[in-house]
């Protein structure tokens, strides 16, 4: 390995423990790869929830592509479980979910970590898929994001969560569904909003 | 090419284009289960004015919901249904504003698409890149843009899987039309336009219909845009910009009758020398969108997408046809309707005649122009006899003729629509003198 890149073994020792700790780290590269590019990319901030998931998929799959026989015959079997692409992964996920872009009632489901995690199993889905994407440049696989982020987008904006917080907040305040009356219950919720 | 009407209601969500052909899908068997329900309790007049009802809602649902589709599906519905005479009331109106629409394809997938293509994203291509797109085009969007060297584009990007799209959109779009539409050879239908629509896809094929087009009628009147070849793929098309206003914002201003007249003339002498000339080949996507009426006085040429060129016997006789029905002799006219396989004798007698009436009263009322010349396409009267004709034939809903007539009759529709919008008076013995000249080569006496 160590000949192949041109760098000596005292070099490669100092950044990595065994020659097995190098193929999560290309996989590592691709994620920083996408946040040096999208951090570059002209009008990034005006982007929408939609948009940015979708330039994190075609950022980390156009840096993967650079190597794409070496994610064919390493993806499965060395980063797909446990391996720090997956958490950098869930990470930047996170990040775009969690943004302010977001309505704040909708934070409270897209900032939980399971959705992260299905989130992500996603994301590996899609790199499976694009693994097996004969089509020129993948473009069966950008389709499929291109559907599935406007997927995403739509349910972490979906206003219906804001309205129904706001929903439960009135009854709740109002006392609308008599839940006062009730023993135990009652006792948790707040008086009749006398404003109103 | 102008700037695109905000008003959009194209489908906002990928998800929501299958939505649509599902959506038609139930709209249709909900009108068929009407239709059955009305037949058993004996509502709604007797069954040929149910089942004519039926179809006319089926036409209209299915054409309502496949304009908001745009891309394959809206492409099938125009070609089909003008082939077949399949025409709502409303769909001229309809057509026409689905063609300025802008479908989103978000600024991500744009730059994706621009960096497949041609291996940069767009910010390093261009010395600007418009990232909102300012128009629907041909299975794709296109993007405001400025070369290094200064010059402005169009940079027209495909959405990805088109051609694949295409084949499964066909699939769901045959088994609807199937519904509608009897008789004929519907699969040869299908397979000319399933042919344009891959051309279609095909960017650099566009490119070369755009020199084409550039080399043959860019010059005095008519405006074309250029191909740049090296900002140009298979998915991704950059030409030079052409300014002008789409034919709505022109009638805004309310031209005066010499200024309509004028470009009135550049529209019908521009058709008529494609038809005229020997090259055989045919703008065939003439709606409003594609056409820019300009303040130098000449007409904008812009889509090269969907462009037809003729096999030289069906170019010919219908050449022939032409000159027969001007001069309304049955006698020619009889075998020339044979020959482009309008009649044939597999035909049950009335539906023969049905044909032959319909096509003899489509026939008279088209050459109708080149008989009187100045004509006038203000004129309420040819007007509303178009549109009985229009109606007539979609009372056929009968596939007829060869399918090459499909981008012909697109073509000519395309142009009487907008004649009747702008209302011009056209001198039309230029164009009679053009086909005399082609009549002449073919050994055909010229038009009386």
């Amino acid at each position: 390995m160590c000949a192949e890149a041109g760098v000596d073994k005292a070099t490669f020792s100092a950044h990595f423990d065994a020659p097995e700790a190098l193929f999560p780290a290309v996989y590592d590269l691709a994620v920083d790869q996408y946040h040096l590019l999208s951090a570059a990319t002209e009008g990034y901030d005006d982007f929408t929830v939609e948009e940015r998931l979708a330039s994190f998929y075609y950022i980390l799959l156009d840096a993967l592509a650079e190597h794409r026989t070496f994610v064919k015959q390493t993806f499965d079997s060395r980063v797909r479980y446990n391996s720090s692409f997956r958490s950098e992964v869930r990470a930047a996920l996170r990040t775009i979910l969690t943004d302010d872009r977001i309505p704040q009632p909708n934070r409270l489901v897209t900032g939980f970590w399971p959705v992260h995690e299905v989130l992500t199993e996603v994301t590996f889905a899609l790199i499976r898929h694009w693994i097996s994407d004969e089509s020129a440049d993948q473009a069966a696989t950008t389709a499929l994001i291109d559907r599935l982020v406007a997927f995403v987008a739509e349910l972490v904006t979906f206003g219906g969560v804001s309205r129904g917080v706001d929903l439960a907040w009135h009854i709740v305040r109002n006392d609308a569904l008599g839940l006062r009356r009730l023993p135990l219950v009652g006792r948790f919720l707040p008086g009749r909003d006398r404003t109103e | 090419m102008s700037t695109s009407d905000d008003n959009d209601d194209f489908p906002a969500s990928k998800l929501e284009r299958s939505k649509i052909f599902a959506k038609t899908g139930l709209k249709v068997g909900k009108n068929y289960a009407q239709y059955l329900a009305d037949r058993v309790t004996g509502r709604g007049g007797d069954a040929d004015e149910r089942r004519e009802a039926l179809n006319t809602q089926n036409a209209e649902d299915l054409f309502r919901e496949f304009s908001r589709l745009r891309g394959t599906a809206l492409k099938l519905a125009q070609s089909m249904s003008m082939d077949t005479g399949m025409l709502p009331d409303e769909f001229m109106d309809v057509m026409a504003e689905a063609q300025y629409s802008v479908p989103p394809m978000n600024k991500a997938l744009v730059r994706k698409r621009v960096r497949d293509a041609l291996g940069q994203f767009p910010e390093r291509l261009f010395a600007s890149f418009e990232p909102t797109a300012m128009a629907a085009a041909s299975l794709g969007q296109v993007h405001r843009a400025r070369l290094p060297d200064g010059r402005d584009v169009a940079v027209k990007v495909q959405y990805p899987n088109v051609r694949e799209t295409i084949e499964s959109d066909l699939a769901v779009a045959r088994s609807l039309f199937e519904r509608l539409i009897g008789g004929g050879d519907i699969d040869a239908h299908f397979e000319e336009v399933r042919t344009r629509l891959r051309e279609e896809t095909d960017y650099l094929q566009e490119a070369d219909h755009i020199d084409f087009f550039a080399e043959q009628y860019d010059q005095g009147d008519i405006v074309t845009p250029r191909a740049v070849r090296e900002f140009t793929s298979e998915t991704v098309l950059t030409m030079t910009y052409v300014e002008g206003r789409h034919l709505d914002a022109f009638l805004d201003d309310d031209p005066d009758q010499a200024t309509r007249d004028h470009y009135g003339q550049l529209l019908w002498d521009f058709l008529h020398e494609q038809v005229a000339s020997n090259q055989r080949t045919l703008h065939a996507d003439a709606h409003p969108g594609n056409f820019l009426f300009r303040e130098d006085g000449r007409l904008g040429v812009i889509d090269f997408g969907c462009v037809k060129t003729f096999p030289q016997d069906f170019r010919d006789d219908m050449l022939r046809l032409y000159r027969a029905r001007i001069d309304d002799d049955p006698d020619a006219i009889e075998p020339l309707l044979h020959d482009l396989g309008i009649l044939h004798e597999d035909l049950a007698p009335a539906v023969r005649d049905e044909i032959r009436a319909f096509f003899d009263r489509y026939g008279s009322l088209i050459v109708e122009p080149y008989r009187q010349s100045p004509f006038d396409f203000g004129d309420a009267g040819f007007r509303e006899r178009l549109q009985d004709c229009f109606r007539a034939a979609s009372e056929m809903r009968e596939v007829v003729g060869s399918p090459h007539f499909i981008f012909l009759n697109k073509a000519l529709v395309g142009l009487l629509n907008l004649l009747i919008q702008l209302r011009p008076r056209v001198d039309t013995t230029r164009s009679v003198r053009l086909i005399d000249d082609e009549l002449e080569r073919l050994g055909v006496a010229p038009v009386a």
